[in-house]
């Protein structure tokens, strides 16, 4: 492998690991913190990438990237919210049921979407200083995949800032913890809940936003992603954050390399995801492991 | 207060009341068995009703089919509380297995030459297409169709066992478990659609010969409805039987709760897999049979979307009873036929709905809510049993 081509692997690693790091965040909170399965994450993606398309397209909005992002945030925060008064609250400590039903509301919202935009696929344009490319050296770097790095962060600070540094934070972190004890202290655990589950499916709905710019849009797209993105949580371990961020790492620079070094993006998916189900059935806990004493 | 005798009498009753009460065998278990009984002999009417339309008796063999996926689902989640997402695995390797035996059945009959494996065996189209040389000798074996239909059974057998000792020692379960057989599914999906030059590809085997066992056709005809309904029924009964047994009541007590039986010193690890292994041959068996309806195999049989469908077969009919698991299949294909041809674009949202609905208000499914209703109709003592 020469300089140029490691090089390129390892900038692509970082923008697949970073969007595999966004698209996994919300569940790192639903599956990891709440215990809830939702299969409609990738549906959450898709409403944000048609979002962005709402916001982007001239024949809407005609508004640019920027406002796309914090649109697509509430939007889809809200599509959460609804559904998190309306379903998931009925199956709390029922993990597989809320499997079931989150993959029903993702049929319904792929062809509700289907039916009002059609089954084309929806091209999307990038602002001007967004386009093309930096040269380092031998490397081009392209300026779009940076940026994506740099939401990633963003997004990563405002949730390490929303949990740890405000009260709301606290409160989340106090039900997670031991709901009953919250509860007989004054804490609402509906509203977190709620509000909880809204934001991380907003987050979802800023990685469609931001993958909408970068790949088909699709009203079948968030199949595709779903499925890594719950293995880029198991792999972190359940629990924590920073887990997930590692997953996302590892799953991301395993693709990078892999597709390079096979020469086909395909088979180094296979291969990874079949690399990361070993890794799994040797040590199911994954890469970090909180310490529980929970019983069953 | 430590003084032993004031805790003496709660332990004595506990244990009174554990002696005391034999398990009770379920209500009115004749009647129940009769309407079984006609509910296994309604499945063969259904071919009487369309008389000669080969469509729709083609139809009807596949819903066969995917009632025997459903029931190996039932198997492994009803009964097991594993809910595996990638039981499309199963019916995927059963169903290319007598793909191939079908499409290299076809090729030979072309080419005029016997259903035998040689180096020189006439290649299906889309090997020519991708310029296999010749066809390779693990896919060539399956031109004999029993080696294909014992293929589609042992073969997905022998993968859950494997995977799931491993996965069940490990301690793997729950949503863990889902989620990893989801992602062995994926990676198989991904790489079946990328290998066509050996799997077809997206398109996956089309234009398959007729299906015929002892010189025997079965297409286009009662006969194969009545094979895989007959098929179908001995596993019910199969199914039946062992759910019955001490084994199967194992099985019900892992799902209920997998750390008493332990306590109690069963090892559930070999239960479970042996469990998953079953439901996995039976799955393997279904493929095999829904391509023979079908006549064609494609890549969509280890899509995700088709395996979490089954498992919504299962919850409409109601988890844990076989009869549930027939039953759903058979409904929620009918009514996907008939959506499909008056209001084709509703139906992912009725789909949808359903999974929201039985999920959320209707756990036990049809046969729960016909229990309920027996109960309130005979009361007293069968009313007690069901709720409980």
């Amino acid at each position: 492998m020469t300089a140029t081509a490691f090089g390129e692997a390892l900038s692509n690693s970082l923008s697949l690991s970073s969007i595999l790091i966004l698209t996994a965040l919300g569940l790192a909170i639903t599956f990891g913190v709440m215990r809830v399965i939702n299969m409609a994450h990738g549906e959450m993606l898709m409403l944000g990438a048609y979002t962005a398309h709402v916001v982007t397209a001239e024949k809407y909005l005609g508004l640019n990237l920027y406002w796309a992002i914090p649109i697509s945030f509430l939007v889809v925060a809200f599509v959460g919210y609804l559904m998190e008064v309306c379903l998931i609250r009925f199956l709390y400590g029922r993990p597989l049921d809320t499997l079931l039903a989150t993959w029903g509301v993702g049929l319904i919202l792929q062809q509700v979407i289907n039916l009002t935009f059609g089954a084309n696929l929806v091209p999307m344009h990038l602002p001007e200083e967004l386009q093309g490319h930096w040269e380092i050296g031998s490397l081009n770097l392209p300026r779009y995949r940076v940026f994506i790095v740099g939401v990633t962060a963003l997004c990563l600070l405002a949730i390490y800032l929303w949990f740890y540094w405000t009260s709301f934070g606290l409160k989340i972190r106090a039900v997670v913890q031991n709901r009953p004890m919250a509860s007989a202290l004054g804490i609402s655990t509906r509203t977190v809940d709620s509000m909880t589950f809204a934001f991380a499916t907003g987050l979802a709905g800023v990685a469609g936003c931001i993958m909408g710019h970068l790949y088909n849009v699709q009203y079948t797209m968030g199949g595709d992603y779903v499925v890594e993105a719950f293995m880029v949580v198991i792999l972190g371990g359940m629990g924590q954050l920073s887990g997930s961020v590692a997953g996302g790492v590892v799953i991301g620079t395993g693709n990078g390399f892999a597709s390079k070094l096979l020469g086909n993006e395909v088979m180094a998916k296979v291969v990874i995801l079949a690399m990361v189900v070993g890794f799994l059935l040797i040590r199911p806990s994954g890469l970090f492991v909180t310490k529980e004493r929970a019983y069953d | 207060m430590t003084n032993p005798q004031s805790l003496s009498p709660t332990v004595t009753a506990v244990v009174s009341v554990k002696t005391e009460v034999p398990p009770r065998p379920a209500a009115s278990p004749h009647w129940g068995r009769v309407l079984v009984l006609f509910f296994l002999l309604a499945l063969f009417v259904p071919p009487f009703l369309f008389g000669g339309n080969e469509y729709r008796l083609n139809q009807i063999t596949r819903y066969a089919a995917l009632a025997l996926f459903a029931l190996s689902v039932d198997v492994i989640w009803g009964y097991t509380g594993l809910l595996s997402l990638g039981q499309g695995l199963y019916f995927g390797l059963g169903a290319y297995a007598v793909g191939y035996s079908l499409i290299l059945q076809q090729a030979a009959v072309a080419e005029d030459l016997p259903f035998v494996y040689s180096p020189d065996m006439a290649r299906p189209d889309y090997m020519v297409q991708c310029r296999l040389p010749e066809v390779p000798i693990w896919i060539g074996q399956l031109i004999n169709i029993w080696v294909a239909l014992g293929v589609a059974v042992i073969v997905p057998t022998l993968i859950a066992a494997l995977f799931g000792y491993v996965v069940f020692r490990r301690g793997i379960k729950g949503v863990y478990f889902s989620l990893i057989t989801q992602a062995v599914l994926m990676a198989v999906f991904t790489l079946v659609s990328n290998q066509r030059p050996y799997t077809g590809g997206v398109d996956g085997l089309t234009n398959l010969a007729d299906l015929r066992l002892f010189g025997f056709e079965f297409q286009g005809s009662y006969y194969l409805y009545f094979l895989v309904t007959g098929i179908l029924v001995l596993c019910f009964l199969a199914c039946a039987a062992l759910m019955a047994s001490k084994f199967g009541r194992i099985l019900t007590a892992i799902r209920d709760s997998e750390n008493r039986v332990l306590a109690l010193g069963y090892n559930t690890a070999m239960y479970k897999t042996f469990a998953f292994a079953l439901s996995a041959g039976m799955a393997g068996l279904a493929g095999g049979l829904f391509v023979a309806a079908n006549s064609s195999a494609g890549p969509q049989f280890f899509s995700i979307a088709d395996s979490i469908e089954v498992v919504i077969f299962v919850a409409v009919g109601g988890r844990g009873t076989l009869v549930g698991a027939i039953l759903g299949a058979v409904l929620v294909n009918v009514a996907r036929t008939y959506a499909n041809e008056h209001w084709r674009e509703i139906w992912p949202i009725l789909l949808g709905g359903l999974f929201v609905v039985v999920v959320a208000f209707m756990p036990d499914g049809i046969v729960g809510l016909f229990r309920r209703l027996a109960a309130r109709l005979t009361g007293g003592r069968a009313a007690r049993e069901a709720s409980a």
